[in-house]
């Protein structure tokens, strides 16, 4: 957050805690009451400061309902998870804040059960973290990744590729969605070595050649059945294409 | 004139994009959307209800002040200095009226102005009498305080009133200036309306100009041509800071009369139902009648929460 951002915040906080004081008035009967009441003032205050930040930091387009959600969210009984999510989904990641969320999100996550455990975030944790962000993805991700894969392969960028290579991909790509598993996390490991280079290039070697190219839409539709049926895959998809495209890349 | 929109009507546009939003520096970003006045208020609120209960917990207070804030019924109750406050106020405040006192409506009761105003404040105790005076000339083109009217005519009239009073004085003002430059140099022509007033043909034929003669009168046409003054009052509308309506319904009012008073302007704006809807608050006139249905803020924030707390606990 810039400075100029900073100094709205301190002065906007500023002056509604001065309104506070002018208004507070009087002499109190109690020292323990005043106590309660400065503490209480800066504990406000601190609120206050920390939505003004969010919202400059954020700017949501409904900034009521983000100040709705914020002062809801104050509660000690509110899940962890749930808090940690709504601080990733408040800004797009492009968006300046979203680093400053994402920072809040992970200190929310990996504080301690108690002074004993040490900090940080659970695998166990991270992954139901990640299953609840890929769960409300929609099919549309699934399809643009499908096209940038698409475009990866289609080397002599006339938009075809040869069939021959289409087939390897999608071969490939099943057989690897059909070897990982929940359940095993060794599988992943085996995932990984198929989708090293080598593996890759012998794949597209074995397929036979053949002129006629497969149309972009029929290689996109076949690559998201393949991916949406076998369920939350998403891990391994991002894997595939960072691994084909970059490979793709330095080989021709 | 769509960026002037977004930045000078009430209600945030549905589509900002990334640059607009922080192109805006954080002054400019708060005050659009008077954040700190709600934050000042809340606060306020906070300070006057612990006087006398003292063992409230503020952060269940500023809870129920947010809550209240987003569904719309803020203004309940509260002094008029902050019904008037911001456009979400406004807009809230004629919706709780219409919520609270549709019901007079339905049994086909006709009210006087001044019963109006009591009504208003049930539930604005110092709401004033001259802005309800603004809104009978609205009705009834003159300050009518005691002739009946339907509490649809009147709660539309006073919607209008209420939340654009600021546009409606500027444009009687640029009404009243076009109105003396158009008269003086030219004479009068023909009106195609049926009502003829002989002292004005008298007056009309004193005056310098041409005539053409129609069945043998001739008139002071009333009102301007309103595309003259619309246009005058669009471009007004760009360099001042005030809250106006959407291009389009000004546009539309333009073309189904080729002339206006600046009562016949105000009272098509009244009638406006794109007008109605771009406020949002209000149903269609039509449907004033039945019951509301849903709160003017929805957001999908809260039906997200609902579904997450839905699934079993994450091992943390």
């Amino acid at each position: 957050m810039n400075s100029g951002a900073y100094i709205v915040i301190h002065l906007a906080a500023q002056q509604i805690a001065m309104k506070e004081k002018q208004t507070k008035g009087g002499g109190w009967a109690q020292e323990d009451i005043k106590k309660s009441r400065l503490a209480e003032s800066s504990q406000v205050n601190n609120w206050i400061k920390n939505a003004l930040s969010q919202l400059v930091a954020n700017r949501p387009d409904d900034p009521i309902a983000f100040l709705d959600q914020f002062f809801g969210n104050l509660g000690e009984n509110t899940n962890k998870m749930n808090q940690a999510l709504e601080l990733i989904s408040i800004s797009h990641h492009s968006n300046h804040g979203f680093s400053q969320n994402a920072t809040s999100a992970y200190e929310v996550l990996s504080q301690p059960k108690s002074a004993r455990h040490p900090a940080g975030v659970l695998g166990g944790t991270y992954k139901t973290f990640l299953d609840h962000i890929c769960s409300s993805m929609p099919v549309e991700i699934y399809l643009s990744i499908s096209e940038s894969l698409y475009k990866v392969l289609d080397s002599s960028n006339d938009n075809t590729v040869e069939k021959q290579v289409c087939e390897a991909v999608i071969t490939e790509l099943e057989e690897i969605l059909n070897l990982s598993s929940h359940l095993d996390p060794t599988s992943y490991v085996n995932v990984g070595r198929k989708l090293q280079p080598d593996y890759l290039a012998l794949a597209l070697k074995m397929s036979a050649v053949n002129t006629i190219g497969l149309s972009d839409a029929k290689f996109i539709t076949s690559t998201v059945d393949s991916t949406v049926t076998t369920g939350n895959m998403t891990q391994v998809l991002f894997t595939v294409v960072t691994a084909v495209s970059g490979d793709c890349y330095q080989r021709f | 004139m769509s960026e002037y929109e977004q930045t000078k009507n009430g209600r945030t546009a549905p589509n900002n994009t990334t640059e607009d939003k922080f192109s805006l520096t954080p002054e400019d970003y708060l005050a659009k959307h008077h954040i700190l006045l709600y934050l000042e208020d809340a606060i306020q609120q906070l300070l006057d209800f612990k006087e006398d209960y003292p063992k409230i917990d503020p952060a269940q207070f500023f809870q129920e002040y947010f809550s209240t804030l987003r569904k719309g019924n803020h203004t309940l109750y509260r002094e008029y200095q902050f019904v008037r406050a911001t456009p979400h106020n406004r807009a809230s405040f004629i919706r709780s009226f219409w919520i609270c006192f549709r019901q007079i409506g339905k049994s086909g009761d006709l009210l006087n102005v001044r019963e109006y105003h009591s009504l208003l404040c049930l539930i604005c105790p110092n709401f004033p009498l001259d802005l309800v005076q603004k809104t009978a000339c609205i009705i009834f083109l003159e300050d009518a305080m005691d002739s009946l009217t339907s509490f649809a005519d009147f709660l539309y009239a006073f919607q209008l009133q209420l939340y654009y009073e600021e546009f409606l004085d500027r444009c009687s003002d640029i009404y009243d200036k076009l109105l003396t430059t158009v008269r003086s140099p030219r004479g009068t022509v023909y009106i195609p309306s049926a009502s003829t007033n002989q002292s004005a043909t008298t007056a009309a034929a004193a005056l310098e100009g041409t005539t053409m003669p129609l069945e043998g009168i001739a008139m002071p046409l009333e009102g301007l041509e309103s595309k003259h003054f619309v246009d005058a009052v669009m471009h007004d509308m760009q360099d001042i800071g005030y809250r106006y309506p959407p291009a389009s319904v000004l546009l539309d009012i333009q073309s189904k009369a080729s002339r206006s008073t600046f009562y016949g302007f105000v009272v098509a704006l009244a009638r406006s139902e794109s007008l109605n809807s771009s406020i949002g608050v209000l149903p269609p006139r039509t449907e004033v009648y039945h019951d509301p249905i849903e709160p003017i803020r929805k957001s999908s924030h809260s039906s997200k929460r609902a579904l997450i707390k839905a699934d079993k606990e994450a091992p943390d």
